[in-house]
């Protein structure tokens, strides 16, 4: 009885899709203005939040492809740039039910934050990937927590927040919040708020503009003489600490917290770093094929991954046939034929036109 | 070379390539959002006509809706085959992050698969166009179209059959990839399911979908519903066919002897584009049922830029190819077609030089 329903089963969905395709399907849902894909997971903005004048929340509502995002995880999120899709990650900086809220701040030259800022709107569809991250409330449900926010990074911490304002939140909460100034950090009033309502969360904010500086010239995170610094260290051998910013921030912050913390859990924005000179090894992910390889950066990228071992289908080797063509998740490369810049991601990348400059993660 | 292209030095074609790339990378850094919109609203019209042909056909009772039908679902087929789906197979909108629109994974409505597709055209086809030994599309290795072709008695049909092959044309390309000279008649079935499961596939697909299945959901009206979709089907065929064999074999175009391979560099492929193609002059309704293939050589020399940019590209190229003496061959359809019907009884007899 089983074999024969499914067998019914099997015959029902071959008639779906020769009916009613994948494609067509979507094409119809997209047409109608539904969230609805047969596969894919989208998401539409259903309110678009200025927070400060470079920062913006989207607040998205995704399809039933979405399976879901925990408060401090992050979510790969793509729309469409002056037609371009672009790919970045988020960290939800709110959940709430199937909703969840992004934030961005517009960074120099920065192509997804820009358009984020300048163009968001209700209505926007945006393309989503499963949810990734281990770093979520749970790790900070049964210890005190310490969270250590440098700019923009506040985004997963305050998700955390907004959670343990709406059920039940036991244990201490202290937040440090780094910024150049106050007025262009986002959610400080919502954290202020969140401080005023809550016992057992304490927040403080530190504007970096005013700080003492490093030899290297950054700002110097913390004032050992201060009161409050004092303060922390001794309750920090009971902390969960987790810290949030660009990769510098993270690297001070680790070497002073790290060591006497319960335990540590960082995340950092990455710059690309370019190889040194032409020739110098970078390293190249390869998603499908689940391994890495390094190749000479300067190296045409489809001989250089031959080379490697790589099995790549290929063909006229001049960028015309599109049989190279891969998705580049990350990484930046070099045109051979023109010498531009490949920074973006994008879905129609050509190893046989171009070589690497930094690490890359191609889909492969 | 001929009266019509110029021999030019190894600096003048290095030059030559040059030139072509610059109106090339000009063009390349205005792809956008007017691509985006132009390829969703052809699209559009794909489905939108093929949605109404279907529904004509259903009700086909009521007087001019088979024809009505008839007409939208060829109109649909056509766009899918041409405009949208032979573009982005060529990765042309693989900017835009749609899944739908990817190059490696779309899939069209037509017997052959986008994978075969993929190796015949987009590699070979546009690697080595017209280049004897390499290129599977110089007469589709059925039919003699340059004296360079070697004559054999069989070619003296040619004339019926070519006239013939334009309704299957669709046929042709599926098996295209399919070796018949090892396995013949019946064998060749089995052979074609085991080799080629996926062209096996998806065949079945499309004869199960357009002769069996939407004819079975029209109920009463199975019969003209079959009906419709095959000639919808032969129209679309016949459509291609005339196309695509104005693309390479009009009167001015060349083949290449298999060493001229060798020569990869830029300006030498470009030369070779421009050489084997030929255009069609018409209106932009012609243009788009054409899937821009009227601008057949803009589009072998920028096959990864948006077709519907080659109308905008067509006259620096051409001026180009003014400057350096290469025959920018193009004119109406009727005066193309002429030539290629020319060509298929001329050498259909054992003429081995033009004269």
């Amino acid at each position: 009885m089983v074999t024969v329903m499914n067998k019914l089963f099997v015959a029902l969905r071959a008639v779906r899709d020769m009916v009613l395709p994948e494609s067509v399907y979507d094409f119809w849902c997209e047409e109608l203005g539904l969230l609805a894909r047969r596969e894919q997971q989208v998401a539409r903005a259903v309110k678009v939040v200025s927070e400060t004048p470079e920062t913006v929340s989207i607040w998205l509502k995704p399809n039933r492809n979405f399976k879901g995002v925990a408060p401090g995880q992050h979510v790969n999120v793509s729309f469409l740039v002056h037609g371009h899709r672009v790919q970045r990650s988020y960290s939800v900086s709110h959940v709430k039910g199937r909703l969840f809220r992004i934030t961005a701040r517009k960074v120099e030259k920065g192509k997804a934050s820009s358009f984020l800022n300048n163009h968001a709107h209700k209505g926007m569809i945006f393309q989503l990937e499963d949810a990734y991250g281990d770093v979520t409330v749970s790790h900070f449900s049964d210890t005190p927590a310490l969270f250590l926010a440098g700019g923009i990074g506040i985004t997963p911490i305050i998700s955390m927040l907004e959670r343990w304002a709406v059920t039940f939140r036991a244990q201490p909460v202290q937040l440090v919040y780094w910024g150049k100034r106050a007025q262009d950090l986002a959610f400080v009033e919502r954290l202020k708020k969140l401080a005023a309502e809550h016992s057992w969360f304490e927040f403080k904010l530190l504007e970096t503009e005013f700080l003492e500086r490093n030899a290297d010239g950054t700002p110097k995170l913390f004032a050992e003489t201060s009161a409050w610094f004092q303060e922390l260290t001794e309750k920090l051998p009971s902390f969960n600490a987790f810290a949030c910013g660009n990769d510098g921030f993270v690297h001070q912050i680790q070497e002073r917290i790290a060591p006497w913390v319960n335990q540590f859990h960082f995340e950092s924005f990455t710059p690309l770093v370019f190889a040194g000179e032409p020739g110098a090894p970078v390293q190249i992910n390869l998603t499908r094929q689940q391994r890495s390889v390094f190749v000479p950066s300067g190296m045409n990228l489809l001989s250089a991954l031959e080379k490697a071992g790589v099995r790549i289908s290929s063909g006229c080797r001049r960028g015309t046939c599109n049989t190279c063509s891969c998705k580049k998740v990350s990484g930046i490369a070099v045109n051979q034929s023109d010498n531009r810049l490949h920074e973006s991601s994008d879905s129609g990348f050509k190893p046989c036109t171009h070589s690497a400059l930094t690490d890359m993660t191609l889909e492969l | 070379m001929t009266t019509h292209y110029r021999v030019l030095s190894e600096a003048e074609t290095e030059a030559f390539g040059a030139e072509i790339d610059a109106v090339k990378q000009r063009v390349k850094n205005e792809i956008g959002s007017q691509d985006v919109r132009y390829i969703k609203n052809v699209q559009r019209a794909v489905r939108y006509f093929g949605l109404f042909g279907r529904l004509a056909l259903v009700l086909s009772f009521l007087s001019g809706f088979w024809i009505l039908g008839v007409a939208l679902l060829a109109l649909s087929k056509i766009l899918d085959n041409m405009e949208l789906g032979h573009n982005v197979i060529h990765g042309q909108f693989d900017f835009m992050g749609d899944k739908h629109l990817n190059g490696k994974s779309y899939e069209w409505d037509i017997l052959g698969t986008s994978n075969n597709w993929r190796q015949t055209h987009n590699f070979k086809h546009h690697t080595y166009t017209n280049i004897q030994g390499f290129d599977d599309d110089i007469g589709y290795d059925i039919i003699r179209v340059f004296p360079e072709q070697k004559w054999s008695p069989w070619y003296l049909l040619q004339p019926l059959y070519s006239f013939l092959f334009a309704f299957v044309f669709e046929w042709g390309v599926a098996l295209q990839n399919v070796d018949f000279k090892t396995v013949k008649g019946l064998a060749f079935l089995k052979s074609l399911k085991q080799k080629n499961p996926e062209a096996w596939k998806k065949m079945k697909h499309q004869l199960l979908k357009d002769y069996l299945l939407f004819p079975l959901l029209a109920g009463p009206m199975f019969v003209p519903v079959l009906l419709g979709n095959m000639v919808a089907n032969v129209i679309r065929s016949v459509w291609t066919f005339i196309i695509i064999f104005c693309g390479h074999f009009t009167e001015k175009t060349v083949v290449f002897p298999p060493e001229e391979a060798q020569k990869t560099s830029n300006g030498h492929w470009y030369l070779r584009q421009v050489r084997s193609s030929s255009n069609i002059k018409g209106s932009f309704l012609f243009h788009v049922l054409s899937g821009n293939l009227s601008h057949q050589i803009e589009h072998h020399l920028f096959p990864d830029i948006p077709a519907n940019r080659y109308a905008q590209l067509a006259p620096d190229v051409e001026r180009i190819c003014r400057k350096y003496g290469q025959t920018y061959n193009t004119g109406r359809l009727s005066r193309q077609f002429f030539q290629v019907v020319v060509r298929i009884w001329k050498y259909a007899l054992p003429i081995t030089k033009t004269a």
